[in-house]
Parts: structure tokens; sequence; C-alpha cells
């Protein structure tokens, strides 16, 4: 089925005619690199965000790279991530000559990453700890907090899902050394490519900011961000809370509706949703083997598009290669049995109905 | 940096609007331009120091090697390709006067700064499919597929096969570096 056949794609961008213009302003104004608009878009979300330095990159890719170099994370050093989360988590790590050791996730109700099973990681290389807020729900950076202070060891978060959520009343991205946000398209807050790093720590921002220039000025890696993008998404940040507030109430009809399912289950707690960005809806088949029918399913029959957020890095070749096989089995079970479902703001109701309707369907089978 | 025309704004405004930002049709069509400019594979990438940075990986330098950098004087040649005891990696500067050029180095970068006008973006060129691929999977984090192909139902899921990047461009920029590529063309036909 091709995407004109599409009936519901797992995401969908669209813009106001204010952004556009906002776009077109920065166009005309020939800001094609970073200028003041960068700047603004910077403390506009800084502000959103309550932290003191906001430093826009080209990627969230780029956000945690430079997260771990300002960190001190070098090579010889270890850096605990989830297994569940994008390669980058990751592979940031590697760019800094240090070495990912994958923490397993709390459960199939909660894929986090697991203090407990960190704590149980940490040695004398440990340089630093990512928590990924997957899925824009809080992970227990509360816990992590305390945990990475009690040994002098580095918190940063992956907030790539998560603008707008909280733990606790305070913003996800705030609790640790830096947070990483991204901009990608398919994420709540998007302009294509981009992402930000975000920072209460004076030299941790200027750090960022002097190897995000490009080597001709000085800089290093060449992370730039540029005027149509920050104009974009300094446009639709006055969105993002009725964006969030529309992928809620989408949230917890999914999850009713879900509750019913023989076969299915549902992540987190209902309480959880208020606190988070609801960037993807994810669900668990009980049985693993009725995973990739049901995607199948879904997408031949219904016209309903899926993804799987995530395979587990850790048994991704690349990894395999380096580290040889490693032992998370929770990791490992949510992975064989994730399903994405379709979630975007303005996802319609007879849509979501179309979803919901063909997961039943599929599984009384 | 050039300040875009009212048709260029049009269609880098007309792309946001269609919704799909992501590396697509657009960075593919660039590539096609620019493979056909310099008779060789052209793979986009975010800036020129990713392009020379998958450059070196496509080489397999690593922290003990020694790479030599020398200024090219004008119109001095590079040592034929059988004289030649390493790969040579050329920074192509004068692109784009339009014209069909010929690659000198066994593989080359530029930059879009200085003859596009852009803010962003670069380019590997090469002969070799080969090394193209290479650069293709490292600039998306040597993943399998793209977010392109997952979205049009061609692949369920990804593996991660190398050290990959985030280097891509994306589609606006795309459409505003094949718009000023167009426009160099004409500018050199007219001449």
């Amino acid at each position: 089925m091709t995407t004109t056949e599409l009936a519901v794609p797992l995401f969908d961008l669209r813009l106001t005619d204010a952004d556009l213009a906002a776009v077109a302003g920065a166009l005309r104004d020939g800001e094609l690199g970073a200028g003041p608009r960068v700047g603004a878009f910077e403390e506009r979300f800084a502000a959103h965000l309550g932290a003191r330095h906001a430093v826009a990159v080209s990627s969230c890719t780029a956000a945690l790279h430079l997260a771990y170099l300002a960190a001190g994370v070098g090579p010889g050093d270890e850096v605990i991530v989830p297994s569940i989360t994008f390669a980058a988590t990751a592979n940031a790590a590697l760019y800094c000559g240090a070495t990912p050791v994958f923490a397993d996730i709390v459960g199939l109700h909660v894929p986090q990453i697991d203090p407990e099973h960190v704590e149980t990681l940490i040695g004398p290389r440990t340089r630093a700890v990512c928590a990924v807020h997957f899925a824009g729900y809080p992970a227990a950076v509360d816990r992590l907090r305390v945990l990475c202070d009690q040994h002098g060891i580095a918190l940063v978060e992956d907030t790539a899902h998560a603008p707008l959520a909280d733990l606790s009343g305070r913003p996800l991205g705030t609790f640790g050394s830096a947070g990483a946000f991204s901009f990608f398209s398919n994420k709540v807050l998007s302009c294509g490519e981009g992402g930000l790093l975000c920072t209460d720590d004076d030299e941790i921002a200027r750090r960022a900011r002097a190897l995000r220039a490009a080597p001709m000025d000085g800089g290093t890696f060449d992370y730039r961000f540029d005027g149509p993008r920050a104009a974009l998404l300094t446009s639709r940040l006055a969105g993002l809370a009725a964006d969030v507030a529309a992928r809620r109430a989408l949230v917890h009809r999914y999850r009713r509706a879900f509750a019913g399912i023989d076969g299915l289950g549902v992540p987190f707690r209902d309480s959880d949703v208020e606190h988070s960005s609801c960037y993807v809806m994810p669900v668990v088949v009980d049985d693993p083997s009725r995973r990739g029918p049901l995607r199948r399913a879904l997408r031949e029959r219904h016209g309903v598009q899926t993804s799987l957020l995530y395979p587990s890095i850790h048994e991704f070749t690349a990894f395999r290669e380096r580290y040889g096989e490693q032992h998370l089995p929770r990791s490992q079970a949510w992975s064989d049995r994730e399903v994405t479902v379709p979630l975007y703001p303005h996802l319609g109701a007879a849509e979501q109905d179309r979803v919901i309707e063909a997961v039943a369907q599929e599984l009384a089978c | 940096m050039l300040t875009p025309t009212e048709d260029e704004i049009a269609a880098v405004v007309d792309c946001y609007r269609r919704g799909w930002l992501t590396q697509g049709p657009g960075v593919r069509d660039l590539e096609s331009a620019l493979g056909g400019l310099f008779s060789c594979h052209a793979r986009v990438v975010a800036t020129p120091t990713a392009a020379l940075h998958l450059i070196l990986r496509v080489l397999g330098v690593g922290s003990a090697d020694e790479v030599t950098v020398v200024e090219r004087r004008r119109g001095e040649d590079l040592p034929s390709r059988r004289e030649r005891h390493r790969p040579v990696v050329e920074e192509v500067t004068g692109l784009l006067d339009g014209r069909p050029a010929a690659l000198a180095g066994d593989l080359a970068y530029l930059s879009f700064a200085g003859p596009l006008g852009l803010g962003s973006g670069g380019a590997v060129l090469t002969a070799s499919a080969e090394q193209a691929d290479l650069v293709a999977s490292l600039r998306s984090h040597a993943m399998t597929s793209g977010t392109w192909e997952r979205h049009h139902g061609r692949e369920e899921t990804y593996d991660v096969v190398d050290l990959g990047y985030n280097y891509r461009f994306d589609e606006p920029r795309a459409v505003l570096a094949l718009a000023r590529l167009a426009a160099l063309g004409a500018r050199v036909e007219t001449r």
C-alpha cells in the first residue's frame, strides 16, 4: 500500500499559515545561517523550559554528542544508556571515544531505564548516565539524579520525545547536567532536522556553543542551526501546549478503547498521561509471534501505518559485532512485542476509530 | 549568503506546506543534478565538514593515520591516477560555473555556501557507487532503511550496521539548493 492509499499514517505534519509566514520572513531577510532568529528561538525555548541556556543545533544526535563532551565523557569512559531508544543515544558516546553500557528497562508497563539496574552497572570508568524519556513520559530522573550525585557522575537527559513534559511538576530536561531535544519531522515540536541542548550550567553552555561552530570560525563540528528553522520553531512553540493537549486527549481515548482488548497491553498509567508530551502511542502484544502479522494486516488490510519503537540497540549488527551478545531480558521482551500506532494532534475521531477497530479485529482472529 | 528571490521563497514555503521535510525526493533530485554536472555519484549532507568526515570514514582513515593537506595552485594538475600512492581527496571550489566538470581526485567534496549562497549543506562526489552507498548509509545512522522508506510501507523495521551519524540535509534546503543550481546553469547558458 502506498502513502496515498494509507488511510491513517503514523504521523502527519501540518503547518499553519503563521508558521509558513515565519519561514518566509526569515528567507526574505536572507537569514540562511545562524542569525537573530536562532538567538530569539533559544531564548524563547529556555524560558518555556525554565532553563538558563538553550543552544540550538543541527540535530538531537549533535545535542547528545555535545552534552556528553561537556559532561567530560572521553576515550576510555563508559556511558550507561537504555537499549530501548534510538541508536544515537549510544552512538554519541562512541563519538566521544567512550563505551555505551546498556541498562535494562523497568518492564513492559514502564519501558524506561531501570535505576536499580543502572546502580549495578556503575563502575570506575562510568562518567555519565543518559536517561531517555521514552514516548514523552518521564524516566526516573529524580532517583537517577541522586544516584549520579552519590557517584560523582553526570546525568544527561535524552529529551528527544519530551518537550513540555514533567516529573512532579519539574520540566524534563532540567534534572541533568544537560538535556537534548529533537526537532526531527515526526517529533512533538518539529522543523525537519534540528535539535537543542539545554542546561543551567554556564560552562556547559559555553562549551556547547564553541563546539557547535564551524571549523573556519574556530569551532569543531559545524552543528549550527539556521534562521528559517528557528523562525518555524518559534512560531510552532506558541501552539505546542495546544498540540500536547490534543495528543493527551487522543491517548486517553486510545487507552480506554485498548483496555478492553484481549492479548494487548498498554504501558504507563492513566495518571502519567498529563505529565507526558505523548510523542507516540505504544502498545504491546502478549504473544510476540502475533506482532509481525498484526503490523502487516494493519497496513495491508486497514491502511494503518505502524512502527516499532524501538528495536533494542544492543541487538543491532553494529553493536553485536562490537560487544557480543548481551542479556537484557526486559528490553528484549519489549522489542519483540511493541507496536506504535498513529498519533498526531489533528488525528480525527474517525481515523482513530479505524485504528482501534483494526487492532481489535486483527487480535480477535 | 544570497537572499532568496520571491520564486525561491515560494518554492521553499510550498515544501513546508506539503509537510514532508525529512530527506526525500528533493534531496534525491539535487543529488541527480550534481551527479550529472560532475559525471559521478553525489550524496548531499548537512555541511561540508560532514562531507569531509564521511570521506575519511569511507577511506578508512583512523586515529593513527596521517592525512597530508596541501593547497593546490591555480592551474596545477594533480598527479595522474597511476602515479598516486594514496587516495586524493579534492575540495571542489569552482563548482558551479554551471558547466559539467571532471573530478581530478578520487573523492571530492563541496560546500553549498560559496557557489549556491546557502547557509549550510555540502556534498560528497565519487565515481564509485559503493562509496556513494556507504556515504548514504553513514549520513543517516547506518540504518538499513530511512524514514521515507518506512513511511511508504517498504520496510517494517531496520538494522544498524555501522557507526553512523545524523548528517542529513532536509527537503526545504534541498529545494532551495536545486533552484539555485538550475539558475546557475541558466545564467551560464545565457552568457
